[in-house]
């Protein structure tokens, strides 16, 4: 009887206390990352709804063929500060940091973001670029994103002309 | 690289951005002009306040966009269409015009942004003055696109008698097709007194406000085909008032008495007003105490409502506060804050006529035919 009992007890605080589910990303390199699969389902609509397809996280592993290891690591980096943080205001402190220090890991990072469905990142992301050369002149924008411009003279000054209200 | 960042991508970036830097934008390479020119996802930005002059105006012809981040007009040339227009109502990004000189109605479809107009088809019979009203399908779903709606016109001159009937403009078949009879009482009414403000609300019906003291709304029925009129509130102490779709996607209503107070009404049964916003005291002593209340216009949508007078006026607006906004995702209500926007007074003082609408650049949601 004693037994019969504590098995049961056992048991339920085993379902109370469930081990926090994984699955495995694999990076296009090969490279693996073990993540907790409530932080990546809270960031990842592709993730959310491929467990959902294949019915269960039982040893999943998701083949990320477009992202990198070191844009991954990263990428996993910034939803880890997202998902403890209740507001945007840290999470938006570091994409910036990240679009200061390393523009061109923050666009492989926003690429990958897109991929895996990461909305509300890839909206914030954006937004942070969206905000960075809002009040840029056009030469500021090139020179910041090291764009070569392609346009004859002549074709710029037709584009200045049509939206001269946007440059006075 | 960010040549070749994609064009889904970009255009991603570029809806977090306000026209005047999308224009900016657009110049720094081909790829990116492309994108601007050819992509249109739903923007982010908040409305602008887009304005045609309301009656004849020297200098040449112009459109004028207020920036409500920065608190600035722009003054857009509409040199591009020969003869003056005025403001009828937004569609999607676009505007819907009338022709200034044709006493019958003749509409254009216009994108001061893009420089892109179309005339629509003439009517299937001649109207003066008729009330127009809009019905834009699928705007919010997937981008601001102007390429899906209709336009009922109603009552209307006819030779020396009123028109009662209703036609509709559809960009689906294209073309205008009678609808049906209207009671010839709403006809005149409609005619007369129409300020030419129409809200489609979600409850099938397009609603005008006749302008005559007592104010009265008239509501058709889409579906039914039925007409129907419903009392304004307040309707005898009106000095001014407009129709707006609130965000509940229920008919709202803006007005004020001469005495200075001024408040928000929502349509929530057959004829039943409640009010869901008053101009606060302070704010309305100071936005009416320099001039008549009567000259006080209004436009508004489901981010905000508008009272100006004129081109370059001091607005009060009423909209979503910035600071509540975190607050009403986590409890689920609104947060709406009146508040003064200083005037300009380098902008030219004349009449207008306003609507709220996203600014694109994109001509791909201009339709290519009507």
């Amino acid at each position: 009887m004693s037994t019969e009992s504590k098995e049961i007890l056992v048991g339920e605080s085993s379902q109370a206390k469930p081990e926090k589910k994984t699955i495995v990303l694999m990076a296009s390199d090969g490279d693996e990352f073990v993540v907790d699969v409530d932080d990546i389902t809270n960031q990842s609509e592709m993730i959310r709804n491929l467990i959902s397809d294949m019915g269960g996280t039982d040893g999943l592993q998701v083949p990320l063929l477009n992202v990198t290891a070191p844009v991954l690591a990263k990428l996993l980096e910034l939803f880890n500060v997202s998902n403890k943080n209740d507001d945007d205001e840290e999470v938006t402190q570091k994409v910036k940091e990240l679009m200061e220090a390393e523009l061109n890991m923050m666009i492989d990072v926003l690429g990958a973001a897109n991929y895996i469905e990461a909305t509300s990142f890839f909206d914030l992301s954006c937004k942070v670029l969206a905000d960075k050369f809002k009040g840029m002149s056009v030469e500021e924008v090139r020179e910041f994103l090291n764009i070569e411009c392609d346009f004859t003279e002549e074709e710029l000054q037709q584009i200045h002309a049509e939206n001269a209200w946007a440059f006075d | 690289m960010w040549e070749h960042l994609s064009l889904d991508l970009l255009a991603h970036v570029f809806s977090f951005l306000p026209p005047d830097s999308v224009a900016r934008a657009m110049a720094a390479c081909k790829h990116w002009f492309d994108c601007a020119r050819s992509r249109s996802p739903p923007s982010r930005q908040p409305h602008w306040l887009v304005a045609l002059p309301a009656r004849a105006a020297r200098g040449r012809p112009s459109c004028y966009a207020h920036d409500p981040a920065l608190n600035r007009w722009h003054v857009l040339p509409l040199d591009l269409f020969p003869c003056p227009l005025r403001l009828v109502a937004p569609v999607g990004s676009s505007l819907l015009c009338k022709l200034a000189a044709s006493s019958d109605l003749r509409l254009v479809l216009l994108n001061p942004f893009t420089r892109q107009f179309r005339n629509l088809p003439d009517l299937t019979m001649p109207r003066r003055n008729p009330a127009v009203g809009i019905v834009v399908r699928g705007v919010d779903a997937t981008s601001d696109s102007s390429s899906s709606f209709s336009v009922i016109v109603a009552g209307g001159a006819s030779g020396s008698c009123y028109e009662p009937t209703v036609e509709m403009y559809d960009t689906g078949p294209g073309g205008w097709s009678l609808v049906g009879p209207m009671p010839v009482e709403f006809a005149v009414r409609l005619t007369v007194w129409t300020p030419n403000e129409s809200v489609h609300a979600l409850d099938g019906a397009m609603y005008w406000m006749t302008s005559a003291r007592a104010y009265s709304v008239m509501g058709f029925d889409l579906g039914r085909r039925a007409w129907r009129e419903v009392k304004a509130p307040m309707a005898d102490r009106l000095e001014w008032a407009a129709l707006v779709r609130r965000p509940s996607g229920k008919l709202g209503l803006v007005g004020g008495d001469g005495d200075g107070q001024g408040a928000v009404w929502e349509l929530i049964e057959e004829d039943k007003w409640v009010a869901v916003g008053r101009v606060p005291a302070e704010l309305g002593r100071r936005f009416w105490g320099r001039s008549k209340s009567a000259a006080t216009r209004c436009v508004g949508g489901e981010e905000a409502v508008y009272l100006f007078r004129d081109l370059g006026s001091e607005m009060l607006v009423w909209s979503e506060s910035s600071s509540s906004q975190i607050k009403k995702n986590k409890e689920g209500e609104e947060t709406w804050e009146w508040r003064l926007v200083q005037g300009r007074c380098c902008m030219p003082n004349i009449p207008i006529k306003a609507a709220l609408l996203h600014p694109t650049l994109s001509r791909s949601s201009f339709p290519a035919s009507l």
